[in-house]
C-alpha cells in the first residue's frame, strides 16, 4: 500500500496536478501556481518516504495495475532512483514557488501554461527515474521532451527556435533509443530492465546486441547533452525563461545520465556484449573532451546564462567519466555529482533569474556591485560557484572525490589527472564572475534591492542544501547511493 | 584526549566577526572595536587550548569519506601556530585602524571582514587534524585572501589577485591531486607524529607522486622556488595585508603544511627511504640563496621585504627537511621569529608609506631622524633577520645552522651563513639611508600616528624579549623541542 501511494505520489501526483490547472486555472496564474506547489508537496512527502524506504539497499518495486512483468509496467525505486527523486520534487517545488514573480516579468502571457507543463515535465521525469521497463522509459523520455519543448518556447522570441532545435534533436534521440530497445525486445522478448538482464546472461554475444546497445547509448547520450551531441543546450537554456533554465538546468540532463548508467551497468553487464567496453571507453573520452570543451566555452562566454550552460556541459562530462569507469566509486561520484550539480547549477541559475528580474539584462556586466544590491543572493550564488568549483565543504567537493578515487581504482591516471586540474578551469571561469560581481563599479551606485522573498526562500534553500549535502554526503553515499543492489554488485566502494 | 567543541569556537569567533563586520557598514568605530574584541577574545581562545604533555583537544570526529572525518586538533604545532597567528591578528588590527583612516582608503569594510575570515581559516589550518580539514581552511584561506590582494581594484591590483588565485588555486588542485592518491593508497589523510606508517609500503612511483604534490601543494604558499612568483605581485595590497597575510598567515600556512607533509604524513623513515627530503633540503637553500640575492636589487621596500620573505620562509622548509631533533625545533623557532621580526618591518614600511608617501628606499634618505623610533624598530628587525644576537632570529638560525652540522649538511649550514650576510647587504642600506644620509625633505614630517607606532614598537620588543629569553612566557623554545622529539 504504502509502495503504490509512493509511485502515485511521485508519478501521478504532477500529472493530477497537470490536468486540474488545465480545467480551473487556465486564465489565473495565482490559483495554478498554488496547485502546482500542492501536488509538488504530495510529490515531495512521497520522495521523502521513497528515500526512508529506500535506506540500507531498500528496493521498491510495484506493478502497475497489478500486471506484473513480462506484461504488465514494473515501477522501482531503488536508493539512487530515491535521492535523484527527492532532487526532482524539490527543485521543481523551488521553482514554481519562484516562477510567481519571475515568469511575471518575463512572460506577457500563459503563465498557467507554464505550470501545467511543468508539471508533465516533473512528472516525466519522475517516471523515467522510477520506471524499470525500457518502452515506459521511452514514453516518459517522449513527454519530457514534448513538456520541455514548451517550457522553452513559452519563452518567445529566439526561444522558439531554440526549442524548436531542441525538439528535433530530442526526438531524433528518443527514436535512437526507441530503435535500440526493439533490438533488446527482438532478442530477449521482454522490456522489463531486470528481465532483459537475465535473458541477457544466456544469450550469445551477437551483431543485434550491439547494435541495440549501440543505439540506447547514443539516444540517452543525445538526451544527456554528452559532448559533441551537446548543441541543443546551450541556446536552449540561454533563451528559455529563467524559471525554465533552473528546472530543465537543474534535473532534465541528470535523469538521462541516469537512465544511461542503468542501460550500461544494470541491463548489460561486462561480458554479454562485446561492444560495452567500446561504448565506455568513448564514453569516458566523450566525457573527458566535453569537461575540456565546455570549461573552455564557458571562459569565452559573456552572457551569464551561457556561460551557465556551457558549464553545464562540462560537468555532464564529469558524470559521463564517472559513469564510463564503471566501478562502485566512480559511479557513486557520478549519482553523486548528479546531485550535487544539479543542485548548484540550479541555485546558479535562480540567481541568474534574479538578475534578469531586477535588471532586465543577463550579461557579465549587469553583475557589478550585484552583492550590494543582493546581498544574500550574492551569498547564495558564491556557494554554488563553490560547489561547482569544487571547494570542501560543498557538495561538489565531495562528488569530484569519489570520481577522483574512482579514476584511480581503474588504474585511470590520464582521467584523475584530468579531473583533478580541470578544477582549475572551473575556478577561471567562476573567477571571472566573482571578479565582475565585487571589483567592478556599478555605471550608477545601487542600493540594497534584495529580491522578493518567494524568489529569495528557493535560492536561500537550494544554496543551504548544497552545504547539507557536502556534510552529510555520507547519509548520501553511505546509507541511499551505495547500498543500492546496482552498486553493490559493481563490487565494495573505495577498494581498500 | 579531550573531547570538546572548543576548538570549533576558536575557529568560529573570527568568522562570526567577520559576518558581523559585514554588518556594519555605516558604524566604523563600532565595526572596528568588534575586530579588536574579536582579535581578544580569540586570543585567549586559543590560550585556553594549549596542549599539556598529555592532554591534548580535539573536537569530535564529524564523518566525511570512509576513515577520514572533519576534525580539529590542536597539538603542540598547531597551537603554536595559532597563538602567534591570533596575537599577531590583534597587533595587526590595532594598525590596520591607522593605516586605513590615514590614507582613507575605500572597502573598509570588505577588508576588515576578509581580514577576520582569513584569520579564521587560519586558525582551521593551524588546528586542522587531518589533511581533508586542511584543505577545507586552505583554500577558504585562498579565497578570503583574495579580495585582499584586490583591494585596490585598480588593472594592477586585480591582476595581480588573479595572478594570486591561479598560482593559490592551481596549488590547491596539486594538494588534491596528492591527497586523491595518497587516500587511495592508504585510506587515511590523518595526521600521525612521525608519519603515516602505511606509506612505507606505498609503491615508490606513489610515494614520490605524493610527496611532490604535497611540497608543490604546499609549497606555492610557502613561495618556494620556483612557485613564488604570486608573492612579490602581492606586494599591491595594502601594507597591513602583507604584514600579517604575506608575511605571517597565508605565507606561513603553506610552510606549516610543508612540516606537517614531511613530519606528520611521511615521517623520517620514509623520506630516508625515498632520499627526497634531501633533494627539498637544496631545493629549500637554492630558494634562500634566490631570494635574498633579489632582494638585493629591489629598490620598493616592500618588493625587498617580500624576496626576504621568500628566502626566510625556506628556512623553515629546510629545518624541516633535515629530519633531525635540533633542526626540526629550529624550524619550528624560526617559524615564531621570522614572523615578529617581519611584521616588524612591515608595519615600519606601512609607517613611512602613510607619514610620507614614499614607498622607494632610494627616497629615504635623512627619514630616520624624523622617525627615529620607527626605523629604530626596522634597525632591529633587520639585525634579528641576519640573526644578530640577542634578537630571536639569531637562536632559530643557531639551531637551524647546528642542525644542518648535525644531519651531516654542512654545505647548509655555509648557505644559512651566507644568506645572514645578505640580509645585512639588503636590508642595512635601508638603515644607513635613513639614519646617514640627509634630506631636508622630511623636515615637516613627525613620527606616525600611535596606533600604528605601538604595535610596530610592541613587535619590536617581542623580538628582542623572545632572544633574551626564548622561553619567555612558557614558551617557543620548550614548545619548539617538544614538537621536534614528538615527530622523530
Amino acid at each position: 500500500m504504502t509502495t503504490s501511494l509512493v509511485f502515485a505520489g511521485l508519478v501521478l501526483s504532477p500529472i493530477f496536478g497537470a490536468l486540474l490547472i488545465v480545467v480551473l486555472a487556465l486564465n489565473n496564474a495565482r490559483r495554478a501556481q498554488i496547485l502546482a506547489l500542492l501536488s509538488l508537496a504530495i510529490s515531495l512527502g512521497a520522495a521523502a518516504a521513497g528515500i526512508e524506504a529506500c535506506r540500507d539497499g531498500g528496493v521498491l518495486s510495484y506493478s502497475y495495475a497489478g500486471w506484473t512483468a513480462p506484461i504488465g509496467i514494473e515501477a522501482r525505486l531503488d536508493g539512487i532512483a530515491a535521492a535523484l527523486a527527492m532532487l526532482i520534487a524539490a527543485l521543481a517545488t523551488g521553482v514554481c514557488l519562484y516562477a510567481g514573480r519571475s515568469l511575471r516579468a518575463e512572460l506577457p502571457r500563459d503563465i498557467p501554461a507554464f505550470y501545467a507543463m511543468s508539471l508533465l515535465l516533473v512528472a516525466a521525469l519522475q517516471g523515467m527515474t522510477t520506471t524499470a521497463d525500457l518502452f515506459n522509459l521511452y514514453v516518459f523520455l517522449e513527454i519530457s521532451s514534448l513538456s520541455a519543448y514548451a517550457l522553452i518556447a513559452i519563452g518567445g522570441g529566439a526561444a522558439s527556435l531554440a526549442s524548436f532545435r531542441y525538439l528535433l534533436i530530442g526526438t531524433v534521440g528518443a527514436s535512437f533509443y526507441l530503435l535500440g530497445v526493439a533490438f533488446l525486445f527482438a532478442l530477449t522478448g521482454s522490456l522489463n530492465a531486470h528481465e532483459i538482464a537475465t535473458i541477457l546472461q544466456r544469450t550469445p554475444p551477437s551483431a543485434a546486441l550491439n547494435a541495440g546497445l549501440a543505439l540506447l547509448t547514443v539516444g540517452l547520450g543525445l538526451k544527456m547533452a554528452v559532448f559533441p551531441m551537446h548543441g541543443w543546450l546551450p541556446d536552449a537554456y540561454t533563451y528559455a525563461p529563467s524559471a525554465t533554465s533552473a528546472l530543465i538546468g537543474g534535473v532534465m540532463t541528470k535523469v538521462s545520465a541516469l537512465a544511461l548508467l542503468r542501460v550500461l551497468y544494470a541491463v548489460f553487464a561486462p561480458g554479454q556484449a562485446e561492444l560495452l567496453p567500446a561504448v565506455t571507453t568513448v564514453l569516458g573520452i566523450l566525457g573527458a573532451a566535453g569537461i575540456v570543451f565546455g570549461s573552455v566555452m564557458a571562459l569565452a562566454q559573456r552572457d551569464l546564462k551561457r556561460l551557465l550552460a556551457y558549464s553545464s556541459i562540462a560537468h555532464l562530462g564529469y558524470i559521463a567519466v564517472g559513469i564510463s569507469l564503471g566501478n562502485a566509486t566512480a559511479l557513486a561520484g557520478a549519482v553523486f555529482h548528479m546531485l550535487a550539480h544539479g543542485l548548484a547549477k540550479a541555485t546558479l541559475f535562480l540567481v541568474a533569474g534574479g538578475v534578469v528580474y531586477r535588471f532586465g539584462r543577463r550579461n557579465l556586466d549587469s553583475l557589478a556591485g550585484l552583492h550590494r544590491t543582493m546581498p544574500l543572493s550574492t551569498a547564495a550564488f558564491v556557494v554554488a560557484s563553490l560547489s561547482m568549483i569544487g571547494i570542501p565543504p560543498t557538495a561538489g567537493f565531495f562528488s569530484k572525490w569519489y570520481l577522483m578515487i574512482g579514476c584511480l581504482e581503474a588504474g585511470r591516471t590520464d582521467l584523475f589527472v584530468l579531473v583533478v586540474a580541470s578544477t582549475l578551469l572551473s575556478a577561471w571561469y567562476f573567477l571571472r564572475l566573482f571578479e565582475a560581481i565585487f571589483f567592478v563599479e556599478p555605471p550608477k551606485p545601487r542600493t540594497r534591492d534584495e529580491l522578493p522573498t518567494a524568489m529569495l526562500l528557493p535560492v536561500g534553500a537550494a544554496a543551504a542544501a548544497i552545504l547539507a549535502l557536502g556534510l552529510g554526503n555520507q547519509f548520501a553515499i553511505g546509507e541511499l547511493i551505495e547500498p543500492t543492489p546496482l552498486l553493490q554488485a559493481l563490487g565494495q566502494l573505495v577498494a581498500r | 584526549m579531550i573531547e570538546s567543541w572548543t576548538p570549533a569556537l576558536a575557529v568560529l569567533t573570527p568568522c562570526l566577526a567577520a559576518a558581523v563586520v559585514l554588518r556594519l557598514d555605516r558604524m566604523p568605530n563600532i565595526r572596528e572595536s568588534c575586530s579588536l574584541t574579536a582579535a581578544l577574545l580569540l586570543f585567549f581562545q586559543v590560550l585556553s587550548l594549549l596542549p599539556t604533555e598529555n592532554a591534548t583537544i580535539q573536537t569530535p570526529p564529524l564523518a566525511m569519506l570512509p576513515g577520514v572525518a572533519l576534525q580539529l586538533r590542536v597539538d603542540f604545532f598547531g597551537a603554536v601556530f595559532a597563538t602567534l597567528a591570533s596575537a599577531l591578528w590583534f597587533v595587526t588590527t590595532l594598525y590596520s585602524i591607522g593605516y586605513m583612516r590615514a590614507l582613507n582608503e575605500h572597502a573598509q569594510t570588505r577588508y576588515f571582514a576578509s581580514f577576520a575570515a582569513a584569520v579564521g581559516a587560519t586558525i582551521g589550518v593551524a588546528f586542522s587534524a587531518n589533511l581533508l580539514t586542511f584543505y577545507l581552511f586552505y583554500e577558504l584561506l585562498t579565497f578570503a585572501t583574495y579580495p585582499l590582494v584586490a583591494h585596490k581594484e585598480t588593472e594592477v591590483a586585480l591582476v595581480a589577485s588573479r595572478k594570486y588565485l591561479t598560482y593559490t588555486l592551481g596549488a590547491g588542485v596539486v594538494l588534491l591531486g596528492g591527497m586523491g592518491v595518497l587516500y587511495a593508497e592508504t585510506g587515511t589523510l590523518d595526521f600521525r607524529p612521525g608519519g603515516i606508517a602505511e606509506l612505507e609500503s606505498v609503491a615508490p612511483t606513489a610515494q614520490y607522486f605524493i610527496f611532490a604534490s604535497l611540497i608543490i601543494g604546499f609549497g606555492v604558499k610557502a613561495a618556494l622556488l620556483p612557485l613564488h612568483g604570486w608573492l612579490p605581485s602581492a606586494m599591491v595590497a595594502p601594507t597591513p595585508v602583507s604584514a600579517l597575510l604575506h608575511a605571517v598567515a597565508v605565507v606561513k600556512s603553506g610552510v606549516f603544511g610543508c612540516v606537517r607533509a614531511i613530519a606528520f604524513v611521511f615521517g623520517a623513515d620514509t623520506l630516508t627511504t625515498m632520499g627526497a627530503s634531501d633533494l627539498l633540503a637544496y631545493l629549500a637553500a637554492a630558494t634562500i640563496l634566490f631570494g635574498s640575492t633579489v632582494a638585493l636589487s629591489q629598490d620598493n621596500l616592500k618588493r625587498r621585504l617580500a624576496y626576504s620573505t621568500i628566502s626566510h620562509l625556506s628556512y623553515i622548509v629546510l629545518g624541516a627537511a633535515l629530519l633531525t631533533t635540533t633542526a626540526t625545533a629550529g624550524a619550528v623557532l624560526h617559524l615564531v621569529s621570522h614572523a615578529f621580526l617581519k611584521i616588524t618591518l612591515f608595519f615600519c614600511a606601512g609607517a613611512i608609506y602613510v607619514t610620507t608617501g614614499k614607498d622607494k628606499i632610494s627616497q629615504l634618505a635623512g627619514i630616520g631622524r624624523r622617525m627615529p623610533l620607527t626605523m629604530g624598530a626596522f634597525a632591529i628587525g633587520s639585525l634579528g633577520l641576519a640573526g644578530v644576537p640577542p634578537l630571536n632570529g639569531f637562536i632559530s638560525k643557531w639551531y637551524l645552522c647546528l642542525g644542518s652540522i648535525q644531519s651531516g649538511h654542512t654545505p647548509l649550514a655555509v648557505v644559512l651563513v651566507v644568506s645572514g650576510v645578505l640580509n645585512i647587504a639588503y636590508l642595512f642600506p635601508v638603515v644607513y639611508t635613513a639614519f646617514f644620509e640627509s634630506s631636508d625633505e622630511f623636515d615637516d614630517y613627525g613620527e606616525a600616528r600611535i596606533e600604528m607606532l605601538a604595535p610596530l614598537m610592541l613587535t619590536a620588543l617581542a623580538c628582542i624579549v623572545f632572544g633574551l629569553w626564548p622561553d619567555a612566557g612558557n614558551g617557543p623554545l620548550s614548545f619548539a623541542e617538544l614538537i621536534a622529539r614528538s615527530v622523530q
